[in-house]
């Protein structure tokens, strides 16, 4: 049985080494292929010393080469960390510095960006993923290698010291309320748990293709990948030329014969407002997965409609925790039917609901939802006392001792024993399934010389699940800074999802009556008032 | 001003993230580096359409159309006769 997640690989290579694993615009690879180039990849980082307790950032824009390069990272017996490749570089540097990544993979354009900012001092090794060979930045003390030198590495194959499952595979960052992104870290037998509940749940086979639509800094892809690698299947990545475009995204899921579709809500509702579905038959898609954020239940009829053939799931769990929920839709889902339901937990994890008061929320009752099982990550990176807040003594009292995630995530225990997601304790907001701390945002906008006072408030959007407007109290009416200059000021320190949409200035702000200030009036200002005039 | 140098002129203002300092003009490819992702494609159509009262239709909406900046200006003319 596997225990690291690079065995999935090399378990499904000697099985069907022939078979097409990884797929991206006009390439394919074979588990062979796939195996041998991840094993050149694990030597030269062998050869450099760089395994057991190192990790390894990712940043490029994603390709068949990412998947090499997980795979790679992991046989050299390493943790590897993909960074949003659109995510700004001082945000991309304070990740890969935070983590003291050791070897990078990326493109000569952002090496040339990060050298210039200034690259983490604890990178050594640099690889060039681009396309086509690039001239090597100069300026670079790490010693820098192109994708090319991989077929001439002497050492190959997995490295002989190996973790044990317990260890990290890879980290994952979201953003921190703090004003700084923190890393979730995620273990092998965390992922393993997940991805062999994944296959078993929706019936993966070797003759499947599974989209992978995710940003791979973007916990969705892990299904994508390692369930595709563990079946023996083909995991299909959008390209990112495609993925803006709704009517070729469409058409792209019918050509490519993609079987099992896993995205945000989101990215399904723009394939229905812009992608012209009726064209499309959608055959061979048997089984579409979302997660995320919530599915508004109007779109999500109309998307079924488009998708006859297929069987559509509700995936739900944060970063920390994997999947932990699921529910399959009815088809069709029954008019009286408002908000999905988030389900029961998946197969080896276990879910409650906690009162305010401490005690376990009861059928119809509210609570906060915790999580119990494999799953769980064991803590944040670097972060003892976020970790601790977050991974607490279960409330349920054992003959022993164990941790238990609280997700922050208020839920009702329905009849039926499934869970109704509700809200949010504190003030984290899905925007196209993306996770986003607001203090993050703002911390971001104090930094302006001309801001005063900042506050960033998510009005609620049936499209991408909020909006965010930023609302700016300057620190001179004469001299306040314009929208421009905000969304550019944004736009350096935070990735494009996080930047807000429009920025509105105010002489001062609410507060409540303790002093804070009062996002519900800010928030109820900005609901759009055409559509209160409507319902009235 | 013509559609061209305004287009410019949001896109380095909106776009770019860090990069905002990089010169572009209406020949500099947008979808390869990068710039017109999911949110940028959005925000692009919104403001064309509001700046020239041409309405995008969703088949309209493909790479060919959104390569650079004189792209878009061609298919807005041709949006218009």
């Amino acid at each position: 049985m596997p225990y690291l997640l690079w065995q999935y690989l090399e378990d499904s290579a000697r099985q069907h080494p022939d078979r097409p694993a990884v797929a991206w615009r006009d390439r394919t690879m074979t588990y062979r292929e796939l195996s041998a180039e991840s094993d050149q990849l694990s030597g030269l980082l062998r050869e450099r010393g760089i395994g057991l307790d190192s990790r390894v950032g990712l940043f490029f824009p994603k390709s068949h080469r990412s998947v090499v390069s997980m795979l790679g990272i992991g046989k050299a017996g390493a943790a590897y960390v993909p960074v949003d490749p659109a995510a700004p570089v001082r945000r991309a540097a304070f990740i890969l510095d935070d983590c003291g990544v050791r070897a990078l993979v990326t493109t000569s354009d952002k090496l040339a960006q990060l050298a210039e900012h200034g690259l983490p001092p604890s990178i050594e090794v640099v690889i060039l993923a681009d396309e086509r060979d690039t001239p090597i930045v100069p300026g670079v003390s790490a010693r820098v290698h192109r994708w090319s030198e991989l077929a001439s590495v002497a050492t190959r194959g997995p490295a002989p010291q190996q973790p044990i499952e317990l260890d990290p595979a890879y980290l994952l960052y979201t953003s921190g309320s703090t004003g700084n992104p923190k890393g979730v870290i995620l273990t092998h037998r965390n992922a393993l748990t997940f991805v062999d509940w994944g296959a078993d749940a929706f019936g993966v086979q070797a003759s499947d293709r599974l989209s992978n639509h995710a940003p791979m800094h973007f916990d969705l892809s892990v299904f994508d990948i390692y369930v595709a690698l563990k079946c023996g299947a083909c995991v299909d990545i959008v390209p990112d030329q495609i993925a803006p475009f709704p009517v070729e995204l469409a058409r792209w899921i019918e050509d490519r014969r993609i079987t099992v579709w896993y995205s945000v809500p989101s990215a399904l509702i723009r394939l229905l407002l812009h992608g012209r579905m009726e064209r499309f038959e959608y055959a061979s898609l048997r089984t579409v997965l979302f997660a995320g954020e919530p599915f508004p239940v109007k779109h999500l009829r109309e998307v079924m409609r488009f998708m006859p053939h297929s069987e559509f799931f509700n995936l739900y769990g944060p970063t920390e925790t994997n999947v932990c929920t699921f529910t399959g839709v009815p088809r069709p889902i029954p008019e009286q039917v408002t908000d999905l339901s988030i389900g029961k937990a998946c197969a080896n994890t276990e879910v409650f609901a906690v009162r305010d008061d401490g005690t376990l929320a009861g059928v119809g009752e509210e609570g906060e939802l915790y999580v119990r099982g494999p799953t769980v990550t064991p803590g944040y990176w670097r972060m003892p006392e976020k970790s601790r807040d977050r991974l607490v003594p279960s409330p349920v009292r054992r003959a022993f001792a164990e941790t238990v995630y609280r997700t922050g995530d208020i839920v009702r225990l329905e009849a039926d024993g499934t869970y109704a997601f509700l809200g949010r304790r504190d003030h984290m907001v899905k925007s196209r399934g993306y996770r986003i701390e607001l203090g993050e945002i703002e911390t971001a906008l104090y930094q302006h010389e001309k801001v005063r006072e900042a506050v960033v408030i998510a009005v609620p959007d049936d499209e991408i699940g909020s909006r965010l407007k930023a609302v700016i109290v300057p620190r001179d009416a004469s001299d306040a800074p314009t929208e421009a200059e905000l969304s550019t000021f944004c736009g350096g320190r935070l990735p494009r999802y996080m930047v807000p949409e429009t920025f509105v200035l105010r002489a001062d702000l609410p507060h409540t009556s303790t002093g804070k200030t009062d996002r519900m009036a800010l928030t109820r200002d900005f609901i759009a008032p055409s559509e209160e005039t409507v319902a009235t | 001003m013509s559609l061209a140098p305004a287009l410019v002129r949001y896109i380095s203002d909106n776009l770019l993230g860090d990069r905002a300092a990089t010169r572009i003009d209406a020949t500099t490819p947008l979808i390869d580096t990068g710039v017109i992702d999911s949110m940028g494609l959005i925000q692009i159509v919104t403001f064309i359409e509001a700046r020239t009262g041409v309405r995008i239709p969703d088949d309209a909406l493909i790479p060919d159309n959104f390569q650079t900046v004189e792209s878009m200006e061609r298919m807005v003319e041709q949006l218009r006769s």
